[in-house]
């Protein structure tokens, strides 16, 4: 299995420094997403994977061969790694027409290869008729695909993506998004994704590396991270809606009893994790895995503080000790009609649970 | 129109022509010398490097004739520069088409080197880096990217050059002197005209400059619109 493994440490300035570990898996398509706040440094590990930045120190290695190695003295240029990389906005070249620019990365190639290339990229990308276009005759739409399409031109190993949707309106955003996914899927080429939306990760995703303050704080399969966060800045990066306190009562093999509230709970124990009772702890539910049931159906009652109509769903705020949100789907919300002040049964999937350490 | 003709033939036809060659040196030499200096400023960073944008500017405020006479003097058999040379070659540069052309070349650096700097410092960093992960190396960069996408700036560079040098007066005074069919330029014969109430010769001369230099500020302003747009 191939890896493109990531350990560097670039720093700008005294106060500024970005740290990235992480293996990004590089056989076929698969896409892992670089997740993270503007500011958190994501942009600058991908820039450190193409070459164009230099990490003070680390190592960055794509199977056997190493791009960089700063104990060993090793730097590879950008031009001989064969990455493609597509920037925020696109960045084509503003004096060649749409072929031109895809066959920029091409000269090497005989002639006849090279217009079969850039032909399979023109019908892949379903740009044909555009070829005599320049940059600034395109849509965005348009740019992005000529991005794309001159990135892969030269049949790079992996493909770098710089937020590539983000400069798109949001309709059209969610509609690339599919197609984009399903043209990459057709190439078969590893793709390092940089978002700061984490519906984006969900959606195209197979792996997730969370970016905060400078540092790759958790990275490895997307459900093993959106489902169990290894700390609270990436339980609230990867979109948990509730974390609150609880204190552990005990521990067992594979479980751990909490006090949550006014309830008793046995969640998942965590790999490696030690706690000792009276010790507290937060715990993360997923509003997915709060079920408000009418009041008798459950021996656990909650009272409603807070109802928001948010179109197809109701959002709720409820209160059992802790507070915590949650949705209702709208008929399910005709039944109960929930209003403030209520009281409700409470059914929760402990199975969808994850105890974080307090730092 | 037969008119027009008759007068123009009546200008001082040697004269152009130094004139001509004198911008075209002025501009080929700054051309050179100037794109590659103009990249490395446009690009580098390093101590002092304001101290150098200043002296490239100087030109733009210094009297002609300032520069003309430490020219004449650093030229002349007097200084070190000027006996090294006589002692290369066995002749001086004062007062020679050779010693105007150097002059020139200080004379318009500033006309040159603005426009090239500013075309390559406006380039966008990312059109650069795009390049080299297509896997253009160093010299590939400048030459597919950066060169034809400044193409407009170094135009007008070039165009602003020779139109100023066209119109040179103090300083290819100073240290050419007035030698017909040698060193002297349009705009002395001008000067000299007058001195003789050639007034006729002298609205002819100074008319075609005037056109010159408008139509030469029309193709600069032109070039500037035409930046590509992304």
């Amino acid at each position: 299995m191939t890896t493109l493994a990531i350990d560097i440490h670039k720093s700008f300035g005294p106060q500024v420094h970005i740290r990235g570990k992480l293996d990004v898996p590089a056989d076929g398509y698969q896409v892992t997403a670089l997740l993270g706040a503007s500011g958190s440094g994501k942009t600058t590990i991908l820039r450190c994977v193409a070459g164009l930045e230099v990490p003070e120190q680390g190592t960055l290695r794509l199977g056997e061969e190493t791009w960089l190695d700063t104990a060993a003295g090793k730097w590879v240029p950008p031009q001989r790694r064969r990455v493609g990389l597509v920037f925020q906005d696109y960045a084509l070249f503003p004096h060649l027409n749409v072929e031109r620019n895809i066959a920029f990365g091409l000269h090497r190639l005989a002639k006849e290869e090279r217009r079969r290339r850039v032909q399979a990229m023109l019908e892949l990308f379903d740009l044909a008729g555009l070829e005599d276009r320049y940059p600034h005759q395109l849509s965005g739409g348009q740019q992005q695909r000529v991005a794309l399409a001159r990135a892969l031109a030269p049949n790079p190993r992996v493909l770098l993506l710089d937020e590539p949707l983000s400069s798109l309106d949001a309709p059209l955003r969610a509609r690339l998004r599919r197609e984009m996914t399903a043209r990459l899927a057709r190439l078969q080429i590893p793709v390092l994704w940089v978002t700061h939306d984490r519906q984006e990760v969900l959606e195209v995703a197979q792996h997730v590396a969370v970016m905060d303050q400078g540092e790759v704080q958790q990275w490895g399969p997307k459900d093993e991270v959106f489902l169990r966060p290894a700390n609270l800045r990436v339980a609230r990066i990867v979109g948990v809606e509730n974390l609150p306190r609880a204190e552990v009562l005990g521990l067992k093999q594979d479980r751990v009893q909490v006090q949550l509230g006014r309830l008793r709970l046995h969640v998942p124990r965590p790999p490696g994790l030690e706690a000792s009772p009276g010790q507290r702890v937060h715990l993360c539910v997923p509003a997915g895995a709060v079920e408000l049931v009418p009041q008798g159906q459950s021996p656990h009652t909650v009272r409603v503080l807070e109802v928001q109509n948010r179109g197809p769903w109701l959002w709720l705020r409820v209160e059992l000790g802790v507070e915590l949100e949650c949705q209702l789907p709208r008929h399910r919300a005709a039944a109960l009609s929930p209003a403030p002040g209520m009281e409700l049964g409470l059914q929760l999937a402990a199975e969808q649970m994850h105890v974080i350490a307090q730092e | 129109m037969s008119y027009v003709w008759e007068q123009l033939a009546t200008l001082d036809w040697p004269t152009v022509q130094v004139t001509l060659r004198l911008a075209l040196w002025t501009t080929g030499v700054l051309l050179v010398l100037g794109l590659p200096s103009a990249w490395f400023l446009a690009t580098r960073r390093f101590p002092g490097k304001s101290l150098l944008e200043a002296g490239i500017a100087l030109p733009l405020v210094l009297p002609p004739t300032v520069l003309g006479f430490y020219l004449l003097m650093a030229l002349g058999p007097q200084s070190p520069l000027g006996r090294w040379w006589e002692e290369l070659t066995g002749w001086r540069l004062p007062f020679t088409f050779t010693g105007v052309v150097i002059a020139s070349v200080l004379a318009n650096v500033p006309f040159a080197m603005r426009p090239f700097m500013d075309a390559f410092s406006g380039v966008d960093r990312r059109l650069v880096e795009a390049a080299r992960t297509l896997g253009a190396s160093s010299a590939g960069v400048f030459w597919r990217v950066v060169l034809p996408v400044c193409l407009p700036g170094i135009l007008s560079g070039v165009v602003l050059t020779f139109a100023h040098t066209v119109g040179e007066f103090g300083v290819v005074l100073m240290v050419g002197g007035n030698l017909p069919g040698v060193t002297r330029t349009m705009a002395i014969a001008i000067y000299d005209d007058v001195q003789v109430l050639n007034y006729t010769r002298a609205s002819w001369t100074a008319g075609v400059l005037l056109a010159f230099s408008f139509g030469s500020l029309c193709v600069t302003s032109m070039l500037g619109k035409s930046r590509w747009r992304v």
